[in-house]
């Protein structure tokens, strides 16, 4: 009777619990598609495949974001030629707040918004701001959650390290 | 044994409406009069006065035991 319950018990908490792994270190970057801001289209961090790519998810309501865009903008333009490429997703609900926020930082790489969030669902993300460093073949090589001034240099040197790697 | 295990199975079910709010739903929760003080600085002042009024200060946070010196 016991062993019997205790099945139950297990079906229920399997049946109801959804388990889906983080995107971690050595892992593919899952495919997912964020809009872009003036609606022409989506963003996929998979189209991206070739070149080393900073993948940061942003929101309006967060504040270290608000720090960490303006870099990465910076980071975009110093390392343009070497095959990297910067992608935001805003994961604000409401685009419109998100919209906002990109006009008063005027960030020039591509951006896309994710109000669904279909996008964190897929890569599980365990923070905000979250940035997934991926390598030219696709995989996740860096994850980094928050953003401090103090980072920046980390995570310049992740930049040269996968631009420097064939 | 089984009006226990009946209860343990439907509070189950029941717990599984519980999730947690993800890292990026918390637009809503992060708007400032969703917070516990949504006046911070007023919230400041009256406690300043109260405990003018009280002579004795504290208990309210980390610091403080009511000596006046914070």
């Amino acid at each position: 009777m016991k062993r019997k319950y205790l099945a139950i018990i297990l079906a229920v908490h399997f049946l109801v619990t959804d388990t889906v792994w983080a995107a971690a270190p050595g892992t593919p970057v899952p495919s997912c598609q964020a809009r872009k801001p003036d609606g022409t289209g989506f963003i996929d961090p998979r189209d991206f495949i070739g070149k080393v790519v900073y993948l940061d998810f942003w929101a309006s309501w967060c504040g270290p974001c608000r720090q960490s865009l303006p870099f990465l903008d910076e980071l975009q333009r110093r390392y343009k030629d070497r095959g990297f490429q910067v992608l935001g997703i805003g994961v604000d609900e409401n685009p419109g707040e998100a919209r906002k926020f990109l006009i008063g930082l005027g960030v020039g790489f591509p951006v896309g918004l994710d109000p669904d969030g279909d996008c964190p669902s897929q890569f599980q993300l365990l923070g905000m701001p979250a940035a997934y460093l991926i390598d030219r073949k696709g995989i996740i090589r860096y994850v980094h959650l928050g953003f401090r001034k103090e980072d920046r240099p980390q995570l310049q040197r992740w930049v040269e390290a996968l631009l420097a790697d064939e | 044994m089984s009006r226990y295990a009946n209860s343990l199975v439907f509070s189950l079910a029941i717990l599984s409406a519980c999730s947690p709010v993800q890292p990026w739903q918390r637009g809503i929760l992060a708007k400032p009069h969703m917070s516990l003080d949504p006046a911070p600085l007023e919230q400041h002042i009256h406690q300043h006065v109260h405990e003018s009024r009280e002579a004795a200060g504290g208990g309210l946070g980390a610091g403080g035991g009511g000596c006046g010196c914070k």
